[in-house]
This record gives C-alpha cells, structure tokens and sequence, in this order.
C-alpha cells in the first residue's frame, strides 16, 4: 500500500509540476526582440510589457494567456518590465495569471532605460505596453489595458488562413 | 487542470495536493535556473537627500533591508560611513518613484520615511523613523497610518512646515477595498495624509485628501506657509484620464482646495511609474514637472499651473526625457531630468533665473548603467543634483 501511495504521489508529481516548470521565466535582453523577430520572420507576433505593481496588469496577463491559447498560431510574448530584485515576484504572478504557452519572460538587466530602447525608443515605460507585429513586422503599440474587441480584431485578421483552435480548455 | 481531477480517485486527489503544495514550496524558494544566471540584485539606487540650515547634506537609500544614512559636509564629493536606520531589516520598497524620504525639522532633526511592502502583491506600510541628535541615533520604526489592513498603502512622500509639523501623504486603497465588498466600481487609489504634531512621536490622520489617484506614481508634496501643505499627483479622472491634480490642505486635516491641474488627456488604463515634482516661487507662481503619455504628445512637460489651466506649457528635452524633477530658490527655478540616447543615460539641468521665463539648459552628466531619478536640492540661493547611478553611487552635481 505504501509503494502503492508513493507511485500515485511521484505520479501526480510529474502531471501538477510540469505547468509550473514550463511557467520559467526566460532572460530578455537588448538582443530579444530582434532575435523574435528573426524566429517569427514573415509571422505576426505580440509581445506585451507589464510589471508586478501594476494593477491592469494582472488582466492583461490573463487575457492574453486566454487568447495565446485560442490564437496559437499567433507567437505571444509576456515580459516583466521588473528590475531583478523583484524577479521572484514577478515569477509567482506569471504562474498565476499565464502558462507556459505565453512564453514568460523577464528584463535581464536593471539598465531599463536601454531594453525599453531595443524595443521601442519611443516607449517611456508604462506598463501593460502591448506590440502587435504585423507578418511584415510593423508594430502598432498600445499603452494601457488592451481592448478586447480590438486584439480579437487583430488576432483574427493576422491569423494564418487554416485558424487553429487547439488549445481551447 | 480541473477536469483532469474530476475523473481522479481520492487516493490521487491526495497525492495531488500533496504534490501542489510540494511544487509550491519549490518555487517559492528557488528561482528558475534561467534567472539565477542572468540576473544578480544589488543594493537599490533610489534614494533621496537633502542639506540642513548648516550645509551638510543628508542623503538616505536602502540595502538588504535597512534604510541607511550618509552625510556628506563637502555637497558630495565625500561621504561619510553608513548608518542604518532601521536596526531590524524589513522589506523595503525602494525604486524609481518608490524611492525612501528624507526631510529636516526647524531644530535640524532628520525625519525619514520608507514603504514597507507586506505579503500580498501591490500591499505596503508608509514607515517612520526620527533622530534628534543629528543623526547617531534613531527612533524605533512607526507606522505612520491608523489603518492596519493589508492593503496598499504606499508611496510615501514627506514634508515639514515651517512651524515643525510633519505631513506624510500616501497611496492608499481602502476606499477601493471597501467598494470591492460592496460590488461596485472605484476609479484608482486615494491620497491620505497624517500629520505629527511632536517631532514625529506620534501621528494624527488617517485623513483623506482625494478620492481617484492613480495608483503606481510618486506624489510630490510641498509646505505652504505654516500650517498648509500642496499635493500635486497623477489622478484617475473620468473615465480613465490620468493627468494630474493638485490639492491644498491644512495641517489640521481639512482640505482647503482640490482641482484639476494638467489637461493632457491621457487616457490610459495602466501605470506610467513616473509621478510630478512642484514648486512656488517667491512671487507665489506654481511650478510643475509632469509626464504625459497622451497620443502624439507623450513626454515630459514644465508649465505653471493657474486656476483651470496651465500656462507656458512646453516639452522639456528630447523625446526619451524621463523623470524629471523641479525645485525654487527665491525667483530661481531648477529643473533635472535623464534621457537615454540609445548608448548612454543623460542628466541635463535648466535654470531660470527670473521665475520662468528665459531658461538655460546644462549637460550635467552621463552614466553607462543603471541610474536613480535626479533629485533636485537647494542650499541656500543654489541648486545641487543628486543622481545615484551604479557605477557612480550618490554622485552629486551643481547646477549653476
């Protein structure tokens, strides 16, 4: 019985700690973006900015893990503007509100001024700041809780013709 | 994940939560490989100073947990040994417009404030502490507000009239809480403000000074006279507009005065992190700094605010100017602020010397690496800024 018990936790060890692991937020520095684009060449992509003291944030993040999931043939990429010190916050928030299919990422480098400025000069850091990158990659910005008629809008214009619907759970 | 469980045993059901709470544990105590290697924390960069009647500046910030104190007798270029604050470490919030405060009483004592930030995201404690010799001692740390919920109540900001009361504002969501019981809407935070009466012994408040802040920028607070103080901060105006307010209030717990103070119709459902600095002149003009990431104007802003408008509003710097500050002496008005130029951070400096009307502007310094906001100080009929960046740490500049 008790081997019986041990196999049944190792079990549900590996279905509740995959999610959890896949969650891991990756390092983006001043070369991310361009290294995306290079990856998503000829694809649209999004990539939304957002912090753990902002309070639109938290919705941001689960409307775009619910639209990653229904949209996933559109590349979506979460990163947390948060200086390193406030990364294990920032981790616990992106578990919270998102999975591993939003791609979870994080500013590698307190020096935000110059990965705000590989991103978008133009950007002064206000958070949720939202890109949606065209096939050809120009990139329309949003600052502030996105619309949802707008992003379903864009989502399903830039969607490749053969619209995927895996993923919806 | 739930429907998974729905078709499981009890025997699983078990192992899983035991396995839930196994994995939580886990991640609560080690981060992911990925940021361990790319990310090391140092000490935080905000901090704040200011020179008493004799000169020597004062200057706090924090370190794992303490806020500490230098003083500097030659306006920075030397500094002496730290000193902490606060003897037991606590969780100090302290970056960008988060930074800890520093203010001297008439009789030269140092009055400091930080945000203690509590277990629940986006919560905090507005903390006190005082010294009267100068600073070889201090007081045990207080919370400043009679409310004790765990709530947000944060970015502090710290002011002294000229009769030695102690006015400390700050972010507070209880009324959002409150109406999150009730089921209804609340746009933003809200402004309080406590008042001390006995150096800092204790605090009288919680008063409300406005319904509708924005909720993640610094108010910047200046004294008014004796017994009256101006508030200047980002608001949530209807529906989602947030430019600024301006308020007057008494140190006996009446607000005297509220209004709208910027007309950039920003409207935004987010957080700028980038609060407003404020100043009246001798002639009794009102100064003011703000950010505005309003379509096809945002950037960083001077103008003085007048009943319902804002007059000789112009763009200050170039379009990466960010986190500007603002400061008087007499007719003399001193603005600071940084610009990163795609290689480097940039701080530049304006002064006018005939209360806002011609302006000169200064390359003040650069920094390649992370930097704190520029604070503005005044000594005497000069202004100083104080600019701590990593490679440079409490770096102080003149601005002639």
């Amino acid at each position: 019985m008790k081997r019986f018990i041990f196999s049944l936790l190792a079990c549900g060890l590996v279905v509740v700690a995959q999610p959890a692991a896949a969650v891991e937020l990756k390092p983006f520095d001043e070369n991310s973006l361009a290294a995306l684009k290079q990856e998503q060449a000829g694809r649209p992509f999004v990539l939304v900015l957002w912090s753990v003291t902002c309070v639109p944030c938290r919705e941001e993040l689960r409307l775009w893990n619910a639209w990653s999931n229904r949209y996933s043939a559109i590349k979506v990429v979460l990163v947390s503007t948060d200086p390193p010190q406030d990364h294990a916050a920032a981790q616990h928030m992106a578990e919270r509100y998102a999975d591993a299919s939003a791609d979870p990422r994080a500013f590698a480098s307190d020096y935000a001024e110059r990965l705000r400025w590989s991103i978008d000069p133009a950007w002064h850091g206000e958070v949720p700041r939202t890109y949606f990158f065209d096939a050809a990659h120009h990139a329309a910005p949003k600052s502030g809780l996105v619309d949802a008629a707008f992003v379903e809008a864009w989502l399903a214009k830039n969607s490749p013709t053969t619209k995927s619907t895996k993923g919806t759970r | 994940m739930i429907p998974l469980t729905r078709n499981l045993s009890f025997a699983f059901s078990v192992a899983l939560i035991v396995a839930t709470s196994l994995t939580q544990a886990h991640t609560e105590d080690t981060p992911p490989t990925a940021m361990k290697m790319a990310m090391k924390p140092g000490p935080a960069l905000a901090a704040t100073a200011a020179f008493d009647a004799e000169g020597t500046l004062w200057a706090v910030r924090s370190e794992a947990g303490h806020i500490l104190l230098q003083s500097s007798q030659d306006a920075g270029s030397h500094w002496s040994p730290s000193v902490k604050i606060n003897a037991e470490p606590e969780s100090i919030a302290a970056e960008g417009d988060g930074s800890p405060k520093l203010a001297l009483g008439p009789q030269g004592e140092l009055y400091v404030t930080w945000t203690k930030p509590m277990t629940k995201p986006y919560t905090g404690e507005v903390r006190f502490a005082r010294s009267l010799d100068r600073g070889k001692t201090f007081s045990p740390p207080l919370t400043v507000h009679a409310d004790r919920q765990e709530i947000t109540h944060r970015f502090d900001a710290l002011a002294v009239t000229g009769s030695g009361q102690i006015v400390v504002a700050w972010i507070d969501k209880r009324d959002l809480e409150q109406t999150k019981k009730n089921a209804t809407d609340y746009r933003g935070a809200a402004v309080y403000f406590a008042v001390s009466d006995d150096r800092g012994a204790t605090f009288r408040g919680d008063y409300r000074l406005a319904d509708h802040s924005c909720e993640c920028c610094r108010i910047a607070l200046r004294v008014d006279g004796n017994h009256e103080v101006i508030a200047f901060w980002r608001h949530v105006f209807e529906p989602d507009i947030r430019d600024h307010a301006l308020a007057r209030f008494s140190t006996d717990g009446t607000v005297k005065e509220f209004r709208r103070a910027t007309f950039d119709e920003w409207h935004v459902d987010g957080c700028p992190h980038h609060g407003p600095a404020i100043a009246r002149d001798a002639r009794g003009r009102l100064h003011a700094v703000w950010f505005t990431g309003a379509e096809g104007k945002a950037g960083v802003y001077y103008g003085r605010l007048i009943d319902g408008a804002v007059a000789a509003q112009r763009k200050v710097g170039a379009g990466t100017a960010a986190h500007a500050d603002l400061a008087v002496t007499g007719r003399r008005v001193a603005l600071a602020w940084k610009e990163f130029d795609g290689q480097r951070t940039q701080l530049f400096g304006e002064v006018s010397d005939d209360g806002g009307e011609h302006w000169r502007r200064i390359a003040l310094a650069q920094a390649d690496g992370p930097s704190d906001h520029p604070r503005l100080l005044v000594r005497g009929n000069d202004f100083h800024v104080l600019w701590n960046t990593e490679k440079e740490p409490m770096r102080v500049v003149a601005l002639k």
